[in-house]
């Protein structure tokens, strides 16, 4: 059974007897020989209370062998503290810094980067919820009011018709407004559009006579959207008015078509706007100079002005031409109609179309 | 103000530095403490090579931990803690691939070890004085190298690089009164283990 140096020089110290006879005084009380020899090393560093000095004094002036261990053991010491050191080598500084060069850089820690101090975490973490609570409840609120204050169609389908803006090729640009402004509204009008979209579905499948008075009868509804629908119908079919107009709609059945369906295709709500801004017809009376050839100068004048006929209609009582013109060119139509007679009474045109229907009646 | 006191305020600068990533802050460390944990690792292991491998493994453990340290204890105790702990490690190594060679009580290279039971006394003062310094330190060397480890490291750090008793205790992880009681049980057994082998 093996035992350890330590085990052995720590029983060997114990179990040192030289002199098991002597003993050092404490009053009444004797400390051992080896009690002694344990408190030397302590001696020789000065470690040890008055008390206990005094103990190993007396002791060592009447023990010769503490007397030579305590010598032996401030030699050993001595020698010990004396050692020389060895040096270290020029390369050693050199290889712990290229050691220590090569590892990342010590900022760059992932851990580092996830996590910030606490003391920097908690206020971004309340900041954070802070904003998050703030966004949800004005996200939330203005839903909310959206959907209970869904504004009327008409309102929302103004700012697409501004007649000074439009174009010659009215009827294609405005489809293409009226197709993208109002998908920022859709989600709030989903439903609204739905019921609005099956109406407009219903009336797609009707004849084109029952389609015009389906649109037309829709309260303040001018007659823009539906006009695109029906002019390409009009292509399918015999034209039933004068298509001599350069302008004519009849003239682009294709491109109008295209529109027309693209616009019902893309943007639900833009049904809303067919509907609404369906045909209101705009009635001129006209008090003729000479009769002869009023029918002839009313057709000119439309067409100066950029329009086109769509119906021609006579009575016992009057005539009547129906005619599709920019709103714009409305006082144009105007002044040439009052070359041929005199303008009794004079339509107010609405500031929001784009192209207005007349009707003029002599 | 010491100089000691006036090395820590200024270790602990450098360590500031360090911990924001300065390599010449580190470097200074480096160049003044190495030789202190070389010396260290060579007299616990008693391997020069081994005690510059050790070296080198704790400054690079110390700059990869060094945001851990404290500043609760000096630098140079923080560094030594981790030579000691390398030079342990390196030890277990040796004495395993050694073989378990252990010492005991039935080896009869106890007596050529010093660390057996003592002998008489006999007028070793004046023999010790006649000895030669080379012999001595050679006789010294191997009695600090016979020590058990954990005696050996006490008393390298107590008795031949100064640190103070609280200082021996951090660095090795164990309370004053082990301190104590390990180091005069190395004096002894070291001034034991010189008196037989110098009585030869």
């Amino acid at each position: 059974m093996s035992r350890t140096v330590s085990e052995t020089l720590w029983q060997s110290s114990r179990h040192h007897t030289l002199d098991k006879n002597t003993h050092a005084h404490r009053g009444e009380k004797t400390m051992t020989h080896d009690e002694i020899k344990q408190l030397l090393a302590a001696y020789c560093d000065g470690d040890i209370t008055a008390v206990e000095r005094a103990w190993v004094d007396e002791h060592l002036s009447s023990c010769p062998s503490c007397r030579a261990d305590l010598a032996d053991l401030k030699i050993s010491m001595k020698l010990v503290k004396s050692m020389p050191e060895v040096e270290p080598p020029e390369w050693l500084a050199s290889r712990i810094m290229a050691n220590i060069n090569d590892e990342p850089a010590k900022n760059s820690s992932i851990l580092q980067h996830l996590f910030f101090p606490l003391h920097i975490k908690l206020p971004l973490e309340a900041l954070t919820i802070l904003l998050v609570c703030v966004s949800t409840y004005y996200l939330t609120r203005d839903v909310n009011h959206d959907i209970q204050q869904t504004p009327p169609v008409k309102q929302q389908t103004q700012p697409l018709q501004a007649p000074s803006k439009l174009p010659t090729d009215g009827l294609t640009q405005q489809s293409e407004i009226m197709a993208e402004a109002p998908k920022a509204e859709e989600p709030v009008r989903s439903a609204k559009t739905k019921v609005v979209r099956e109406r407009a579905e219903e009336t797609k499948t009707q004849d084109t006579s029952s389609q015009s008075s389906s649109v037309t009868s829709l309260p303040q509804s001018p007659p823009q959207i539906d006009r695109a629908t029906a002019k390409s119908e009009s292509a399918d079919s015999p034209a039933p008015v004068d298509t001599t107009p350069a302008k004519s709609l009849a003239a682009r059945p294709a491109k109008a078509k295209k529109s027309a369906e693209r616009y019902q295709a893309t943007a639900p709500i833009t049904t809303v706007v067919k509907d609404t801004v369906a045909s209101e017809t705009l009635k001129i009376k006209l008090q003729a100079h000479q009769q002869s050839d009023i029918q002839e100068a009313v057709k000119r004048a439309v067409g100066q002005a950029g329009g086109s006929i769509t119906a021609a209609s006579e009575n016992q009582e009057n005539r009547t031409i129906k005619a599709r013109l920019p709103a714009a060119k409305s006082a144009e139509l105007i002044n040439n109609l009052e070359k041929s007679g005199k303008v009794e009474s004079r339509p107010v045109i609405p500031p929001d179309k784009d192209e207005i229907e007349v009707e003029i009646s002599w | 103000m010491s100089a000691q006191t006036n090395d820590t305020i200024d270790d602990a600068r450098l360590v500031s530095s360090c911990r924001k990533g300065d390599r010449n802050a580190f470097e200074q460390l480096v160049n003044r403490y190495q030789k202190m944990m070389l010396n260290i690792a060579f007299r616990i292991t008693g391997n020069f090579d081994d005690a510059c491998d050790i070296t080198q493994e704790a400054f690079l453990n110390a700059w990869r931990k060094i945001t851990d340290y404290r500043g609760e204890a000096r630098f140079s105790t923080w560094v030594a803690a981790i030579v000691v702990n390398l030079s342990r490690n390196r030890l277990q190594q040796l004495h395993t691939q050694a073989g378990h060679e252990a010492y005991s009580l039935d080896d009869t290279s106890c007596e050529q070890s010093g660390f057996c039971r003592p002998s008489a006394v006999s007028n070793l003062q004046s023999a010790l004085e006649k000895v030669e310094q080379e012999q001595l330190r050679d006789a010294i060397r191997n009695c600090l190298k016979r020590l058990p480890a954990e005696f050996r490291e006490v008393m390298v750090l107590r008795d031949m690089h100064g640190f103070s008793y609280d200082e021996v205790g951090d660095t090795l992880g164990i309370k004053e009164g082990t301190v104590k009681s390990r180091l005069f049980r190395a004096r002894d057994g070291v001034k034991d283990c010189l008196r037989n082998a110098l009585a030869e």
